[in-house]
Order: structure tokens, then sequence, then C-alpha cells
């Protein structure tokens, strides 16, 4: 097993090879911050204290929104920056928790390069993970174009199509036809959308065939761009399309994606495009990408229960053995052997005795 | 390894004969008298576990199982975030509001409702702009209002003849259910080809 230290220790560097800059920053924004931008967060529940200037601040949910708000990128000057933060959000529950991420962003001019260099990484972390991993590709674009094809429904019908896309319910848009809602033609048409599964390249071509509009063939030829950049990479096997992966927020306006390793059931890993932040933060030129590796989906699966690898045991059974037992683990640990000191008699494993102020076992 | 969620009872056992049918086998499973839970055929790659009905949306959505089957009232309930691949087209019900023989709505006062369907109930009734009370139950949920502790129930419904025979009836249908098979999001990823030709098959023999 893999500590989780290691991996984060290995993100990292990824990262930074890659030109990224470490972002620190503060744990706290503004509850006003927050308030104003809602439409970008899952939850408008947020942990909040009063500062001592009476500032009413929150503990971050999200890490994104801050460097976005920050960002000193220009459009022919992007930023690539990466974090190691944590973030404290409400879960299904009701419960506030705090949660890890590891990510990276790009702000700036976001062309195919910034693309296909962002979804590598997101293959890269998840390899670092585990070898069994998938990265399920999808784009905001196709879905609205797609809605507007099928004549831009609104209300629950909308929220039908969304829940039906979301869970690739097929059987309920039967629902939606019998009330009128939606014609037979766009019935088969979401259908279809849904049923596009597979390896990109092949999803791609086919969610062309099936663009309904200029907006829609414009993303899945996006789509094919990056199918041709990874079909002759080890990753190919890696990338799927699906467009069940929607974003419930305003966050993501094109491409969005989730990673998924086989040791953990739910996505460990979301990035996308997310224009639509930059110019509500007053960045109307700017551009942006990036992703996050949720480290708290990643649990005791991946990592299991630290076991501490020990060349030498040293059993301490006395009081008065303390003082050698220190010794012997010092002139063992800096002769570079993993050492462990135990108390007790009878430890299994332990080479080394300490009793009545004396070493047996040299 | 396909993980299967069963659920105890009829619907399982009619889930279990058809995917028998397609080649899941596992010797114990319709034996009535087993006291066993999990059942492995290791040559066909399958491990069925017998699960609480409402609970087999819960070990789907989180990866102990791949696919399961469930009813619709219940994922509806729960708002689990699985993929609901088929309509299975039996264990057909609806959920209802129903209420006493002969009861009429005080629009004027707070309408008091029994429900397992805490969520179903409250979504219900925002639709409608009516304020409730909600009083939370695990079963026989229709001696709520006989026995004065609410005024309406919202409850599954099939036949209808436990509400006859306890003097109430349906005033509104609130949804349609009926048995679903769901599969794990993340499983999904990696058994796509068995979950989706398991689903085909199983579409195939509905028609």
């Amino acid at each position: 097993m893999v500590s989780d230290e290691a991996l984060k220790l290995t993100l990292k560097q990824i990262y930074e090879q890659h030109g990224y800059k470490k972002y620190r920053m503060s744990k706290f924004e503004e509850y006003s911050f927050y308030m104003e931008n809602k439409k970008f967060l899952t939850s408008d529940r947020f942990i909040t204290f009063t500062d001592r200037d009476g500032r009413l601040m929150a503990l971050k949910p999200d890490i994104t929104m801050s460097i976005a708000k920050n960002t000193r990128a220009t459009y022919d000057k992007p930023e690539r920056v990466y974090y190691s933060e944590g973030i404290f959000r409400m879960d299904k529950d009701g419960e506030y928790k705090e949660l890890f991420q590891i990510g990276t962003e790009i702000m700036g001019r976001i062309g195919t390069l910034e693309t296909l260099e962002t979804i590598y990484l997101a293959l890269r972390s998840l390899e670092t993970l585990e070898e069994n991993n998938v990265l399920a590709v999808s784009h905001m674009g196709y879905i609205l174009s797609l809605l507007e094809a099928v004549g831009s429904p609104e209300g629950e019908v909308l929220k039908g199509v969304f829940h039906c896309l979301k869970h690739k319910n097929k059987h309920d848009l039967d629902l939606l036809g019998e009330y009128g809602a939606l014609s037979s033609e766009s019935i088969e048409l979401i259908r279809n959308v849904i049923d596009i599964n597979g390896d990109i390249t092949s999803a791609s071509q086919r969610a062309l065939e099936l663009s309904a509009n200029e907006g829609m063939a414009n993303a899945a030829r996006e789509l094919q761009e990056i199918a041709r950049a990874f079909s002759h990479t080890k990753y190919n096997g890696n990338i799927c399309i699906d467009f069940s992966v929607i974003s419930n927020t305003q966050y993501y306006n094109s491409l969005i994606f989730n990673g998924y390793i086989s040791s953990v059931t739910t996505s460990v890993l979301v990035g996308g495009r997310y224009d639509n932040l930059l110019k509500k933060m007053g960045h109307s030129s700017l551009e942006a990408i990036g992703f996050a590796v949720n480290f708290s989906e990643v649990d005791k699966k991946l990592f299991g229960v630290e076991t501490l690898q020990a060349d030498e045991i040293i059993a301490v059974e006395d009081d008065k053995s303390d003082a050698a037992a220190f010794a012997l683990m010092r002139e063992l640990s800096e002769g570079g052997i993993r050492v462990k000191t135990v108390r007790g008699t009878g430890v299994e494993g332990a080479r080394f005795i300490a009793r009545n102020g004396a070493i047996i076992g040299r | 390894m396909l993980n299967v969620a069963l659920p105890k009872g009829r619907l399982g056992n009619k889930v279990y004969e058809m995917l028998a049918d397609i080649g899941y086998i596992c010797d114990g499973l319709n034996d009535p008298d087993t006291r066993k839970l999990v059942f492995e055929n290791k040559e066909v790659g399958v491990r069925y576990a017998l699960v609480k009905p409402s609970d087999v949306a819960v070990y789907v959505e989180r990866g102990a199982a791949d696919i399961g089957v469930v009813g619709k009232d219940t994922l509806d309930e729960g708002g689990y975030d699985v993929f609901e691949l088929l309509d299975l087209g039996f264990g057909k019900c609806s959920v209802a509001m129903c209420a006493p023989d002969g009861w009429c709505e005080d629009t004027s006062s707070i309408l008091r409702v029994a429900t397992k369907y805490p969520n179903t109930a409250k979504r219900y009734y925002i639709s409608q702009g009516r304020e409730i009370d909600i009083i939370k139950l695990n079963g026989s949920i229709e001696l709520a209002p006989i026995l004065g502790l609410s005024d309406v129930i919202v409850d599954i419904v099939e036949t209808g003849s436990t509400l006859r025979e306890n003097h109430l009836h349906v005033e509104k249908i609130i949804a349609k259910s009926s048995a679903r098979l769901i599969a794990c999001k993340g499983s999904y990823r990696f058994k796509s080809e068995e979950i989706d030709r398991i689903t085909k098959c199983l579409a195939d023999r509905k028609k």
C-alpha cells in the first residue's frame, strides 16, 4: 500500500515538472464572496465565523473561485498554478466535512494545447493513484445545444431531461413524451445521446453524427480533436465519452470530465473549462481550465491501514532499560535501519530485548 | 466478478430467475430454507447478495454491489446517485395520497401527513403550495388516520385492497413505480460491456 503522503508528493512533482507553481491561500474568505457567487457552488451552506473586525467569514468551500478572483493572468500570459488544500463542504447527509483536494488551473488563453495538457495531467494523476482508471469526458456545450435542438425545454421538463441524461434513464424519457412535453424525434435524439458510450474515437464520431445543430457539431469536433491527440498514446484506453457527466451548477461551460479508479466507486477527479466563472470575477478576456483530485474520496480502499515497516524491533521490558533502548534505537536509525520500540514482554518479531538496563540479542 | 444486490422476497426471486435465464446461475439461491445471504458462482463470475429491498440502492450507490433491482419509489425517495438502466416492467404500483372515506380537506389548517416517504410527500405538497406536517412512519401507515395520528397518508398502493379494508381510498396518485435495474456509476466505468449486455438481455426479455 502506498501512503497518501507519497501520492500527494508524486502529484505535486508531476505538476511542478510541467511548470505549475504552488498557490498557497488562506483557509477563509468573506461570506459575501460566496453568496454573490452561489450559482457556481453546489450548496449555499458554509461554516462561518466573525473575525475580530466584525466581518462574517466562511471556511472555504471552493479553491478555484479564490484563485480566479486573484489571478494576475492575461490572455497572452496565462497562469499555471496547482494547489494542495482542504475545503469545507456539507455532505449529502447535511454534515460538514473537510475534504482534501490537489488540483491544477490554467487561466489565460485556453487553446487546444492547454486543453490537451490538462487532460494529460488528469490522466497522469489518475495513473498515479491506480493503474486501472478511466477518465469520462463530456461537454456542456454539446448538452446545452442538444437542449436547444429539442425545443429549449424549461421548468419540470428541463429538470426531467437533465435527470434522464445524468442517470442514463431512457425509459422515463417516454413519460416526458406522454405529457406532450417533447416530440418523439426529440426523445429519440436524447435517447441516442444517452447511448453514446465507449472509446473516445468512436464515441466522438457518433456524437458528431447525431449533431442536430452547429453547437452540438462544434462540441463533437472538440472531442474528436482530443481523441486524435490521445489515440496513439498509452492513455487511449483510459478515456471514454459519457454525456451523463453533467455539471449541476453554472461552473463548467464546455469540456467537463470525471476521473475514476477501480478501487473507489465515486469519482476521484473532477474538472473542465470554467470560463463563466472568470467572467463573473471580472476577467472577461480570460479563459480557464483545471481539475481537482479529491483525496477524501480516495480513502481506506486505496491507502489501507498504514503499518510501519520496521527492519528491527526493540522490545523494552522495564523502565530502567529505557536509556539502553534509546541508545540502540539511535545507533540503528543513524545507520539507516528502520527501527521501532515496543514496550512489553514476548514482543513478536523483536530481535533486541532491553531488560535490566542492558540489551540482549546484539 | 459481477456483484448483484437482490432484494429479498418475491421481487428478488423474479429478478434471479431472469438473470439465471441469461446465464447468471447460482446454486442454492432458490432454496426457501436457506439462511445464507451471499451466493457465489466463480465459474460464471457472479456474486449475489440478498438485501433488504429498501437498502438495495444504498449498496449499489456505494459500490458494494455493481447492479441491483429496486423500486422507483425507493429511488425517488432517496435521490440515489446511480444509473437507472431499465424499467423491468413488473412490481408495478403507485405512490398515492390516501384519505379516510368521507374525508373533506380543511384548507384552513395544516395538513398532517403520515408517510414512509417524507421527501416524496414534501416535494408533492410544495408543488401544491400546501403547508403540511410530515409524520415519518416505518410501516402500517394505514393505521395513522384511523387512530387520529394524521389526516391523510402518502403510501404505496398496489391493488388497493388494504386501503378498502381499512376504509381508506386514493385521493391522488403522486407517482407511478415499478422495478428498476440500477448500476453503480463507478462500477459501470469498468464493467460497462457486461452491464450493458445484461441490460439488453433483460430488455429483450420484456418484449
